[in-house]
């Protein structure tokens, strides 16, 4: 069976190898043969990819990205592959004569450069997480009513980060909007469970359910205080628990305090 | 306690001896037969990575008193591993009259504006079943999923608090573009007529998504 995506290669392969035919027809009387097959060799080592050479006493080819597929071929010693495309922990290999298939990360171990260098194709682990750019999702509890919270963040440093929050909180008789600019500390930034402190300041708008009661809408700056505890899952994924604590700079007399709740997870990139 | 304290120290003697015979073998060796190769790290960002799914779709949703709709929406995906992918929605539709609308003449329980339904929510997947299927001589990869998330429906001037629950088939025509057909239920609570009311709203949809 013949994967779908590979039709227009196929198609692209045919109209190749009788050109191929031609040219080679042509080209043989004039003893150009081997020139040319050189070439045709370097023109597979200069398409888009990078190019290596297994090491491992073989690595094997599966015709889909994904553990339970089929394995169709399988690559020896010294051979070539040419890695051109990812998904997940996927790679997509092309070998030099011409069979594509998919390769799981945890199989290219032992590879050497086309100079003989060993080559290095790390697994990232969670310590890897450096990545500066973070989107989450929460869902939680403030004072009864649930609520979910979709944020994102930059690493300043290690140990500090901004964040920019969205809080919605859904209750029996109001709707409640929260948008706040955090400072993030993590002290221990190194830990794979990291604690960390926040401190931060916004805006709360409180919507009464019209249908009920014809109240006023409320909108007062807040200011937060919290802390949690991430966890690294992988270097891509973070789980997250987190506690607020909102004081809300009302008109009124007493400042209100609310209490939120929450946990979720958030995508590094 | 004589044999003991000399056998201490020729064992103490023996494996310095022989740590440092291993120590000053290991380096003469080397120096001869490994020169300090540089390893050379693949640089990944060099490939063309397909994590990220774009795609639209159309169906019909069904929202419970305000009949079945057609729905138009986007979506916005990430595969994190081989099993799970996060995936952001936005949809929208516009709302038919209720049922007491239509067989009361003159009675409008919401005006235009607000039979207008948009719902946006994040959702964490799982693939099951990966697999291959044949189609004459060409074969497909197609897998099935399950979804659930959150988010909001916003209509009749309202926000409301939705999550849901549901599942699909993903069939890649190629590496980079895939069919996608979803089933899902929004749960949702609203005091549209008075009294709180949970209602169930089904969708079906179907749409392409690429693979960046």
């Amino acid at each position: 069976m013949i994967p779908f995506s590979d039709f227009f290669r196929h198609r692209v392969c045919r109209v190749k190898a009788t050109a191929r035919f031609f040219g080679a027809a042509l080209l043989c009387s004039a003893w150009l043969h081997p020139a040319q097959a050189q070439e045709e060799s370097s023109s597979w080592r200069n398409r888009e990819g990078i190019v290596v050479v297994v090491g491992a006493p073989f690595i094997e080819l599966y015709v889909e990205p994904g553990r339970g597929y089929a394995r169709f071929h399988a690559v020896e010693k010294n051979e070539r592959l040419r890695l051109f495309k990812t998904r997940t922990d996927w790679f997509k290999v092309e070998t030099e004569d011409g069979k594509v298939g998919w390769v799981p990360r945890r199989a290219l171990v032992d590879l050497y450069d086309t100079e003989g260098y060993p080559l290095e194709l790390r697994t990232p682990s969670w310590k890897d997480a450096q990545y500066p750019w973070q989107m989450g999702l929460l869902a939680g509890e403030m004072e009864g009513a649930s609520t979910y919270t979709v944020y994102g963040g930059y690493r300043f440093t290690a140990n500090i980060s901004g964040e920019i929050k969205y809080t919605q909180a859904f209750g029996d008789t109001y709707n409640t909007k929260l948008g706040s600019l955090m400072l993030l500390h993590q002290p221990f930034p190194h830990w794979r469970a990291s604690p960390f402190f926040t401190l931060g300041a916004g805006n709360m708008k409180v919507f009464r359910d019209g249908v009920l009661v014809k109240a006023e809408d409320e909108k007062d700056n807040a200011v937060t205080v919290g802390g949690g505890l991430m966890f690294y899952i992988t270097h891509k994924v973070v789980a997250r628990l987190e506690y607020n604590q909102h004081t809300l700079l009302t008109t009124r007399d007493n400042n209100q305090e609310v209490e939120e709740w929450k946990a979720g997870f958030s995508v590094l990139f | 306690m004589e044999s003991w304290i000399q056998r201490a120290v020729l064992i103490l003697a023996a494996a310095l001896c022989s740590a440092t015979g291993l120590a000053q073998e290991r380096t003469v060796l080397d120096d001869v037969i490994s020169p300090d190769l540089e390893r050379r790290q693949i640089d990944e960002d060099k490939l063309d990575s397909e994590n990220i799914e774009i795609g639209f779709y159309a169906g019909v949703l069904s929202v419970e008193d305000f009949g079945s709709n057609d729905v138009y929406g986007a979506r916005l995906g990430l595969a994190i591993t081989e099993d799970f992918f996060i995936e952001a929605n936005l949809g929208t539709a516009k709302l038919q009259a209720t049922t007491f609308e239509d067989l009361t003449p003159g009675v409008l329980l919401l005006s235009e504006d607000d039979r207008k339904l948009i719902y946006y929510n994040l959702g964490l997947g799982i693939n099951l079943f990966p697999g291959e299927i044949y189609l004459g001589r060409w074969s497909f990869n197609n897998n099935l999923y399950l979804i659930g998330g959150a988010g909001n429906t916003e209509f009749a001037d309202t926000e409301y608090f939705t999550y849901y629950f549901g599942g699909g088939w993903r069939l890649f025509l190629t590496d980079w573009v895939a069919l996608r057909i979803d089933f899902r239920n929004h749960v949702m609570e609203h005091e549209l007529f008075g009294e709180p009311k949970k209602i169930q709203n089904l969708e079906g949809h179907m749409g392409l998504t690429l693979f960046f």
